[in-house]
């Protein structure tokens, strides 16, 4: 093994360095004074001897380098002697390299911080044995109901076929030592726990057995976020009770920490239940209607992805013939995809604008990162200028030129690692307190943003990156060969053309923050037009009320009665205008649907509806205003002929010619009659397009505790008195009371989100770019310095000279914006399609507000040296020509 | 031999050098200094090595594996490497000469034939 030979010679010379030197040197020594010895036996003088036995032996030194190469390990060697070189020439300026570790350390933060956001919310696994083998079902509804499940989980496509729903509007009562509050719950078929694969760390989870719906089982199992916030981490608790919705269940196990749920994006379930008549309603469980349920499988071994879903396919068929009454869209499939990571992503249409957001933010950081670079790549040019002299004597005295710019190289990977380092502590600090910073959700989320071993590999990949492009340019140029000039230290030429450079990158920085700023500045006027769109409904005078009630107590004769009482209380809160009940509130993530045909129309003609129940006088209290006809009152209860109210958009989707009013609707056999027509409201999203809604009264189907009470004064100063109120009427219940604007920012939530992201980073990116505009003029102003003293000697006002200097910033600035704005005008016209309506691609505010700005930053940033420039004192700048 | 693989005045090219150095050593281990002598005196100064260049290529060998090195003392009682052939190096000696021969050969044919 040849070379492990010479590794262990190398590895020898390596440790014992000197004394291998030593040797080398002894054993040519030897044989110079043999060849002396041998010199004067044979006659020579002896100085001729000498010099005769080193002249036969030739270049000495050259001989004993190349020994000495071969058994060093060569490059390696001198990688470190430049690391070390190049660590002392940093710690020289430590200025620059403060400013070059923060412009890096800046642009691979803001870029590893975007990419650890996106892993956590979208790329998120879910914890599952073998999870690649899961997979989502997407039927045509999105939901299915619970007898479609029950019939597709026989057909044995799959080797195992769960279902689960989170009810998002409202969770579980819970009793825990007198005091009632909600619980985040995920519902699920028996088998949930068998498909999925998990282990508890404490206990156990319920098995396909035990918890079929038809035993009403009473079981649980806890996430182990809520058993460490809520149940003080006590493992004690496994085997015992939970008092939910009225009824104890008993706690098998507790989920391990870490475990993230097959709801993905974070959602993070509180407490998973079977699905019983105990926690959904009868028409829940039986009516094929009512689609509520997400489902997923478990492929049998060596079954694909597309063979299961052929295999559903005709299952679908079989079960389509078998329901003849039911509408045959309902059957179809729209896809079987992997339950997360980047092929659902690629699949799953729902989640497409998320992903087109994480890209708009991923362009926009990497446009910051590049801004940063060519801020570096400035510096170090400059940098490599200053240096001329002495690298133009190494290159005379015999350094290759390859070796030099490795040298230079070396320095910017010191650079890069450093800006690397920085960027990966600001990941962590803001990863850190973006995890601790309660999200405003109506659900419990739990993002897991903790660095892993993929996030160092891509910081380490945008370090190397960020070396060639900021440091390559500037080393090969610095090591251009034209020697005598650098030496005499007499370049003008060589001057004007490194300034040229910079003056380039420069343009192209303000170029880049030009067109940075302007996408960040669109986007967020369309965020804020999203964010700030009216839903219809009164949100500044408005309190947002919800209430559970204990399941016994929870019937909807029971909740009605309940909810009379309710308003009959809060009527005598001083400051309450108005009091009206719902089912639930608009914008809450309720989206309740159920087929309905016109009356004289076939039992085909059916198709979905979207229901609102609401109580008497709600548009009133939501001032919705009613357009025809009138809204409920007190009179439309149970008994009473069944009545409903449209919004605008039903009434003309359903009835656009004629009178709507009057006309009847057959919900099953049961006949409704439209009495009025009410203004759109937004119904589920802030951005949705208008729907077309049926509002149902309270009183005649499900009955509502949810609340709006319109107030005279701020709401916020009623609520707690709201609070008591009800509380007074049912201390078992738990009451839930916000302003209408907290329990919309949820809506608003998104908006809010991508305005601060955006605008931040637009922010960054137009920093960096000053700060490079500024070193480029501070630069340029101290290589005039003499020329400047020249013409204020020969007469110019300091007013001349600073007008001067302002002009070549100006030139730089102006040059910058006119091509950023030329880029952009071409960049963002394909992004029209995701503007809210009345933002063109080329708003005027934008494209005109934002030049300005960037021409004010500009100005500013030249000012500092635009004085300097104006103190030179003509005598001082001539004295050091 | 006659005129080896010549640059200009007997210098050697470095395969021609390694070759020689192997069978100088194959007789008996020697220090640099005799390898030198050697080739000097058995080439009748034919061949001049600048002889320094001897130790690179010496050092390259003892990387290789063909030679081993080992301090010793030499004739006059002073400290000296000593370098001696190994199997490796026995046997590229071996492959090096019999090339050398077709080559030499080669040469031959096609002066005669002129």
């Amino acid at each position: 093994m040849r070379w492990l030979t010479a590794l262990r010679l190398r590895v020898l010379r390596l440790l014992k360095r000197n004394r291998l030197d030593r040797e080398l040197e002894e054993e040519l020594r030897f044989h110079l004074e043999m060849r002396e010895q041998e010199n004067l036996a044979s006659g020579m003088r002896p100085e001729d001897a000498h010099l005769g036995a080193a002249r036969r032996f030739g270049n000495r030194t050259r001989w004993q380098e190349m020994s000495r190469d071969l058994f060093g390990f060569g490059w390696l060697e001198t990688l470190a002697q430049d690391v070390r070189y190049g660590l002392r020439g940093l710690a020289k300026t430590p200025g620059f390299v403060l400013i070059t570790a923060l412009s890096l350390g800046l642009g691979i933060g803001a870029n590893t911080t975007i990419y650890s956001l996106f892993k956590a919310v979208m790329l998120s696994e879910v914890t599952a044995a073998e999870a690649e083998r899961l997979v989502r079902i997407d039927v045509a509804s999105g939901t299915y109901s619970y007898p479609g499940y029950s019939e597709l989980a026989e057909s044995g496509v799959f080797s195992g076929l769960a279902a689960y729903t989170i009810r998002p509007g409202g969770g579980l009562n819970w009793r825990w030592r007198d005091e009632t509050s909600s619980v985040f719950p995920l519902l699920a078929s028996a088998n949930f726990f068998d498909v999925i694969g998990v282990q508890a760390a404490f206990g156990r989870t319920f098995t396909a057995q035990e918890a079929r719906s038809e035993t009403n089982p009473q079981l649980v199992v806890l996430s182990h976020g809520f058993w460490q916030r809520r149940l003080g981490g006590d493992p004690s608790i496994v085997g015992r009770v939970l008092n939910l919705n009225g009824r104890p269940f008993t706690v098998l196990g507790i989920l391990p920490r870490g475990y993230r749920s097959i709801e993905i994006f974070g959602l993070a379930p509180e407490v998973y239940a079977p699905i019983s008549s105990l926690l959904l309603s009868k028409p829940d469980l039986e009516s094929r209607d009512h689609h509520y349920l997400s489902m997923f499988g478990r492929l049998a071994d060596s079954v694909t992805r597309e063979q299961a879903r052929a295999g559903l396919a005709v299952t679908m068929e079989r079960l389509k013939n078998l329901h003849p009454k039911d509408p045959p869209g309902r059957f179809a499939i729209r896809g079987v995809y992997p339950i997360s990571g980047v092929d659902r992503l690629l699949q799953d249409r729902e989640v497409l604008p998320l992903v087109a957001f994480f890209g708009v933010l991923a362009v926009v950081v990497g446009l910051v990162l590049m801004i940063a670079c060519a801020n570096v790549a400035g510096l170090l040019l400059a940098r490599g200028a200053a240096r001329r002299r002495e690298i133009a004597v190494r290159l005379a005295i015999g350094a290759g030129r390859g070796r030099l710019v490795q040298q230079l190289l070396v320095e910017s990977a010191l650079l890069a690692a450093l800006g690397a380092g920085l960027g990966l502590l600001l990941n962590l600090a803001i990863t850190t307190v973006m995890g601790r910073v309660p999200l405003p959700l109506p659900f419990p989320v739990e993002f897991n943003l903790a660095p892993d071993g993929r996030l160092v590999i891509y910081a380490a990949m945008l370090a190397a990156v960020t070396i060639l492009l900021c440091g390559l340019l500037p080393a090969l140029q610095s090591t251009r060969p034209s020697l005598t000039p650098a030496l005499k230290r007499d370049e003008p030429q060589l001057g004007f053309r490194l300034f040229r450079l910079r003056n380039g990158l420069v343009v192209g920085q303000v170029a880049v923050s030009m067109l940075l700023l302007l996408a960040a500045v669109l986007f967020v006027r369309n965020l804020m037009r999203i964010g700030s769109a009216d839903p219809g409904f009164d949100t500044h005078s408005t309190l947002a009320v919800e209430v559970d009630l204990l399941s016994e107590r929870n019937s909807e004769r029971q909740r009605e009665t309940f909810a009379q009482r309710v308003i009959e209380q809060l009527r005598a809160v001083p400051g309450v205008e108005a009091t009206a009940n719902a089912t639930y509130l608009p914008l809450s993530l309720n989206n309740w649907g159920t087929m309905m045909r016109k009356e004289g129309s076939s039992e085909d003609a059916r198709f979905r509806v979207t229901i609102h129940p609401v109580g008497h006088d709600y548009f009133a209290a939501m001032r919705i205003p009613v357009l025809r006809g009138r809204e409920f009152h007190s009179a439309d209860r149970t008994g009473a002929p069944l009545v409903a109210v449209v919004n605008e958009s039903f009434a003309k989707r359903h009835y656009p010619d004629g009178d709507v009013l009057g006309q009847r609707l057959l919900e099953g056999a049961v006949p409704v009659e439209i009495v009025g027509v009410v203004r759109d409201t937004k119904y589920l999203t802030l951005g949705e397009e208008p729907r077309a809604i049926l509002y149902k009264s309270c009183g005649q189907s499900s009955g509502g505790t949810s609340f709006v009470v319109r107030t005279a004064v701020p709401p916020a100063s009623v609520a707690d008195a709201v609070k008591q109120a009800i509380g007074e009427l049912d201390a078992t219940a738990v009451v839930k009371v916000q302003t209408m604007r907290d329990h919309l920012a949820f809506a608003f939530f998104p908006s809010r989100v991508g305005a601060l992201l955006l605008g931040t980073l637009g922010m960054l990116g137009l920093g960096l770019a000053m700060v490079g505009l500024y070193g480029v003029m501070a630069y340029s102003v101290a290589r005039r310095t003499s020329e400047i003293g020249i013409r204020m000697a020969l007469g110019a006002s300091r007013a001349t000279v600073l007008r001067m200097v302002l002009k070549d910033g100006g030139l730089l600035v102006g040059a910058g914006t006119a091509f950023g704005l030329a880029a952009a005008l071409v960049a963002t016209k394909p992004l029209a399609m995701l503007l809210a309506s009345g933002l063109s691609a080329t708003d005027p505010v934008t494209f005109i507000g934002v030049p300005l700005l960037l021409a004010a930053a500009g100005l500013g940033a030249c000012l500092i040296p635009a004085r300097r420039a104006m103190r030179v004192d003509p005598m001082a700048a001539l004295r050091y020509e | 031999m006659g005129t080896g693989q010549t640059k200009n005045k007997g210098e050697l090219v470095q395969g021609t050098l390694d070759m020689l150095i192997l069978r100088t050593v194959a007789r008996k281990p020697m220090h640099g200094f005799g390898i030198a002598q050697h080739i000097q005196q058995v080439s009748e100064d034919v061949l001049r090595v600048e002889e320094g260049s001897l130790y690179p290529a010496l050092h390259r060998l003892e990387l290789q594996g063909m030679v081993d090195a080992e301090w010793g003392e030499s004739a006059n009682k002073r400290r000296a490497r000593f370098y001696k052939l190994t199997p490796r190096g026995r046997k590229h000696l071996a492959a090096e000469e019999s090339n050398w021969a077709r080559v030499v050969d080669a040469i031959a044919r096609v002066m005669e034939t002129a």
